[in-house]
């Protein structure tokens, strides 16, 4: 009691000071410690007080002068209080001692009624900002860093606990999916009424706690009577010290109790894909939800000379110059009836160059083949969207969404094949019409049945011809041009009901019963010319086709929940009416399978984890495997399918076992993946200089073995985490080349890395890695090679308004020429921000060690190639971007 | 229950007239919303006072619902511990213990000082209690209590001691953070042992707020992914202690 004692020498050395003291104690004489000793004025009001110690003695020393009451409350006795009366004449100090009365206290249930700024419903967590805002909040990201539990990182995404958010919604409107940053950074927080957080959502309401799911998502409510007010942000970059380069991004939005609009563009020569972040408004990606029906059916493109890139950053790859204008806006008609409408109109223009040359090895022919390709594509694409959501009821929603597509694109390319040198042309349209109806109702609290229907039908017609005749090996006439049209017509009717069952033990059955019907059209024509007049339409390479696939099928599924233990079991039955008819004929088959999987999954405790599954499965075959005529697929390149019906059997095993989570010291991940084909489609080609026939044959034993492994660690003493990763696979398949027996095909890869990231908290950090990429082939003779990928990273915080990037990365090609197989890059990143979520300003610096080409080495079964690609050049862009 | 078992070697403290059990209603609107239940042993003759805190009660509901692993509140990485807060006022210490990514810590301080400023003119009535306003200004965040005089206990909930009477109902400002007494009862026999048993293993305050706001984070900005841009690497303070009397 340290306390006490300093307290005593302080109050003696006072001078004007009043001391109380005394012993409080019981009738049996005993001393009563933690009693309160409270000194009151006149008016009531505490002047001081203290608890008693454990001899019973108390302490109180006070300045002030007048009549006091000292009182004693001890819990179990009688309070006692006596008046005191100081003045000029009373001592210094004065001593009081107490002998309290024993008394019995009554035990009081009390319950408190309190008033928080959270309200919880179940899975519902709703937020009053006005509680948690200080003032100085300008966007709602700022004023969702406020709120308890929610973290936002510097680029803005939102997190909750290691899970990021689904959506932002307004007032329940979603218009931007996983793109909500272009919201919570430019919206103002002003009209802002709640924050609401749903954990467990479902993309269809009423789904909710039915199906499994761990998707959290927020909404913003908005305040009744805010007007509306027109809000968003721009950016705009132009190159400094380098040729015209350019990115200009503008988002403005409008968000009213009724209508919301929001406006979006981005022009730019930068080689930033545009598009990419639209792509998930336009074909949402919604793996095994309920009410997906048809999400995976696509009109086959045929035919493709724009240039595969090398995997770098896009922006040093891609020569671009791409508009983008995107309009959208959600009307709520009425209570029950919402419309959402999204407009994009996008115009790209992409140049490619790469020289190749090819080294072919096949036993008996060996011979090389170089290309020198220049190209250009210029894009231009409408797309229109319409959901409609329309509450019949409580429980029985009606959703309705309309698609269409209109894509229009031209390539034109020079092309110095070995000798010749070519042009090729290619259009390319797309039209799609989709629509979709979903009708969900809900039976029962666990019990939901949702009625899918869709149509969709797209085509995507192609033209494409050169200017030159290159197959003299193949075709006796004599033609100095050819031409090729070719089309897949695509129509898909399907409808499902699908029943899902939450039982009270939380086991899920799901019953699932639709059929699906696909119409393929196959029309290629493949003419060869003189001087523009036909001259032949060789046989064998045309194609009119229609092909017909219909599925009834059956899927049940049930999850068995036991303590640590989910264990699912499917099993979809098939029943399959195929038909393929062309001129000549027409044929039939039915076929019909069961394809059993089971999934196990075991929590063994907090840090173990085991997850298995086991699936047997059977694909029929598509409109790309049944074609008989050649479809030219390349300016030498020549495919066709197998001309009659097919069902694939394989079996796949996955065993995957986890230690720890993400974000622990120590985290590790190892996973077997073995799939056997019992049936596949592999090929017969014939392989020549000018030209390639590769025809698809149907051959049993296709063995594929993959091993994969993660290990992250903590290094406590460097403050930094060391990844090592590591992906193997093997595989194994028979082919035919230029008519030899089947030959054997073995694949072997693998990649292995490390990586360390620092984690200081001071201004500096680094990143730094490297991979390894092994490669093997083995036919009747042995390819391989091992690229690798270096990194370093380094980041400077100097603070909050400046910061610096660095990235640079080595590339190195072990099968290269040692003058070239080496590549550096630098790219440096600084911002400087002005006004917090108001004006910032950035300077990049891209490819400062200015490498214009790259060239890379690849393998396959019948070659070895080496690709050179041209690089942007260095250049410097200057951002300004401001909100308004 | 195992570890609290293990640290309290429970001397048993029998009288009749001495013993408090409090329980109150705690709210904490973090992350996630959930609620506990607090329980404060008073042991007003040695001058010692246990906290206790009961799980996540909404976590409780739901797994006497199902044995559903992947239906609960599993978002936030959790590990329940049972947690307490123990004062012993002669020793003038503070034991708590936390479980910080995985790991128990038991850390000790000196009993904090509580700055009260007694607002009596402000009462309120709760349940049938007089209650009166005290605020208090506390590592970095600003607390309102109601406390009775009825009950003269200087102990309270968490940490919280030293008011004139018991606290009755306590928030912070922003409502993050709330107590509130749902039950009072006198019991005849207290389980509160003496700090001895876990003097040793336990580390001081200041390397709890250096584990707590400065190491935990190291190896989360450490296992981003390339690319993935860390621009301001002070993670700000949420918890419910923010700010450290010896901080600047």
């Amino acid at each position: 009691m340290g306390k006490i004692a300093l307290f005593f020498i302080i109050c003696f050395s006072s001078f004007s000071q009043t001391h109380l003291y005394g012993v409080l104690k019981d009738s049996q004489n005993n001393p009563i410690a933690s009693a309160s000793v409270i000194l009151k004025d006149a008016s009531e009001q505490t002047v001081a007080y203290i608890y008693s110690n454990e001899n019973g003695t108390y302490q109180i020393s006070f300045k002030k002068k007048g009549t006091f009451s000292l009182n004693i409350l001890a819990l179990g006795f009688e309070k006692q209080a006596i008046e005191i009366e100081i003045n000029e004449n009373t001592p210094k100090e004065i001593i009081n001692n107490f002998i309290l009365k024993e008394k019995i206290n009554e035990i009081k249930e009390i319950i408190i009624q309190s008033n928080l700024p959270i309200i919880v419903k179940k899975d519902t967590v709703i937020f009053d900002p006005k509680a948690f805002m200080t003032g100085n909040e300008q966007t709602v990201e700022d004023m969702l860093k406020k709120i308890p539990g929610l973290n936002i990182d510097s680029n803005g995404t939102i997190k909750i606990g290691e899970q990021e958010i689904e959506k932002v919604m307004v007032d329940g409107d979603d218009m931007f999916e996983k793109g909500y940053k272009i919201l919570t950074k430019n919206m103002p927080v002003n009209p802002i009424n709640k924050v609401e957080l749903y954990q467990n959502y479902s993309n269809n309401k009423h789904l909710k706690g039915i199906e499994k799911s761990k998707k959290v998502a927020l909404n913003l409510t908005l305040k009744d009577n805010y007007k509306r007010i027109w809000f968003g942000n721009t950016s705009l970059g132009y190159g400094v010290v380098s040729e015209n380069r350019y990115e200009t991004k503008v988002n403005v939005m409008n968000f009213g109790k009724n209508e919301k609009f929001y406006f979006l563009s981005n022009l730019n020569n930068v080689g930033a894909n545009v598009t990419g972040d639209l792509n998930q408004l336009i074909r949402p990606f919604r793996f095994d939800e309920p009410g997906s029906i048809g999400d995976d059916q696509t009109a086959n493109k045929l035919l493709n000379i724009s240039v595969e890139l090398p995997n770098l950053k896009q922006k040093r790859v891609n020569f671009n110059n791409s508009e983008m204008l995107s309009l959208n806006s959600i009307f709520t008609l009425s209570k029950k009836v919402k419309l959402k409408a999204i407009g994009i109109l996008n115009t790209d223009e992409v140049d490619f160059f790469k020289n190749n040359m090819q080294f072919f090895t096949l036993g008996t022919s060996n011979f090389e083949n170089t290309e020198n390709f220049v190209g250009r594509k210029s894009e231009i694409t409408g797309f229109g969207k319409i959901d409609v959501t329309y509450d019949i009821s409580k429980d029985k929603t009606l959703q309705y969404t309309g698609k269409f597509n209109t894509t229009e694109e031209r390539n034109r390319s020079n092309l110095l094949f070995n000798t010749d040198f070519l042009n090729e042309k290619l259009t390319t349209n797309n039209q799609l019409i989709d629509q979709k109806l979903v009708v969900t109702n809900k039976l029962k609290k666990n019990k939901v049945l949702l009625f899918s229907g869709r149509y969709i039908n797209e085509k995507t017609p192609q033209n494409y011809s050169t200017n030159q005749f290159i197959f003299d090996d193949l075709f006796t006439e004599n033609a100095n041009y050819t031409k090729q049209f070719s089309q897949n017509k695509m129509e898909f009717f399907g409808f499902e009901t699908h029943l899902l069952d939450r039982k009270e033990n939380q086991n899920l059955l799901e019953l699932k019963i639709g059929n699906q019907l696909r119409i393929d059209n196959l029309n290629t024509s493949f003419e060869l010319q003189n001087n523009n007049t036909i001259i032949s339409l060789p046989i064998g390479f045309q194609n009119d086709l229609k092909y017909t696939t219909n599925n009834i099928y059956l899927n049940t599924k049930y999850t068995f929940n036991y303590k640590n233990i989910a264990l699912t079991t499917q099993s979809n039955f098939h029943q399959l009416f195929n038909s393929i008819s062309n001129v000549a004929a027409k044929a039939n088959q039915n076929a019909f399978f069961i394809i059993p999987k089971i999934d196990f999954e075991w929590k063994i405790n907090k840090k173990n984890k085991i997850l298995t599954s086991y699936s047997n499965t059977t694909t029929n075959a598509s409109i790309l495997d049944v074609y008989s005529g050649f479809i030219q697929t390349g300016f030498r390149s020549f495919n066709r399918g197998i001309e009659t019906f097919n069902q694939l059997n394989a079996t796949t095993t996955l065993f995957n076992y986890n230690y720890g989570s993400w974000g622990d010291k120590f985290f590790a991940n190892f996973s077997l993946m073995y799939s056997k084909d019992n049936d596949f489609f592999s090929s017969n080609s014939i392989i020549m200089p000018n030209y390639s026939q590769t025809e698809k044959i149907l051959i049993q034993d296709k063995a594929l073995f993959s091993i994969s492994s993660n290990i992250d660690k903590y290094l406590k003493p460097i403050k930094s985490n060391l990844k090592f990763s590591f992906i193997g696979s093997n595989s194994n398949f028979k082919n035919s080349v230029n008519n030899t027996a089947l030959r054997e095909v073995k694949i072997l890869s693998a990649e292995y890395g490390l990586q360390l990231r620092s984690g200081f908290r001071g201004f500096f950090n680094y990143h730094v890695g490297s991979t390894f990429n092994y490669n093997q082939i083995k036919t009747s003779i042995q390819n391989s090679f091992t690229d690798n990928m270096t990194f370093l990273d380094l980041s400077f915080i100097f603070n909050k308004k400046f910061n610096i990037q660095l990235q640079s990365e080595r590339y190195f090609f072990g099968n290269l020429e040692k003058t070239n197989n080496k590549y550096y890059f630098l790219d440096i990143e600084t911002q400087y921000v002005v006004k917090e979520n108001k004006l910032t300003f950035s300077l990049s610096g891209n490819n400062l060690f200015n490498t214009t080409t790259f060239k890379n080495y690849s393998i396959s079964d019948v070659n070895i190639s080496k690709t050179e690609y041209r690089l942007l050049p260095r250049f410097l862009l200057l951002t300004m971007e401001f909100r308004f | 229950m195992k570890k609290y078992a293990l640290l309290l070697l429970a001397i048993q403290f029998a009288f009749s007239q001495n013993n408090l059990e409090i329980t109150y209603s705690i709210k904490y609107n973090t992350a996630f919303y959930n609620e506990r239940i607090g329980t404060l042993q008073i042991d007003l003759k040695n001058e010692k006072a246990l906290f206790k805190i009961s799980e996540n009660i909404k976590q409780v509901e739901l797994k006497e619902k199902s044995d559903d692993e992947t239906n609960k509140f599993n978002l936030v990485k959790k590990n329940e511990l049972d947690r307490y807060i123990f004062t012993d006022y002669k020793l003038d210490t503070l034991v708590f213990n936390e479980n910080i990514n995985r790991k128990e810590y038991t850390i000790k301080e000196e009993i904090p000082n509580f700055d009260w400023k007694l607002e009596e003119t402000f009462t309120k009535k709760i349940g049938d209690f007089n209650c009166k306003k005290a605020t208090l200004n506390f590592r970095g965040r600003n607390f309102i209590a109601w406390y009775s005089e009825e009950y003269p206990v200087k102990m309270g909930p968490w940490k919280f001691s030293g008011l004139p009477g018991l606290i009755i109902e306590v928030y912070d400002e922003s409502l993050r953070y709330y107590w509130g007494v749902t039950s009072i009862k006198k019991v005849n026999e207290i389980n509160i042992s003496s700090l001895e048993n876990i003097k040793n293993e336990s580390i001081g305050i200041k390397e709890y707020i250096d584990i707590i706001y400065n190491k935990e984070q190291e190896p989360i900005i450490s296992d981003l992914p390339r690319g993935v841009k860390v621009e301001n690497n002070k993670i700000p303070r949420t918890r419910l202690e923010v700010k450290f009397e010896w901080e600047k």
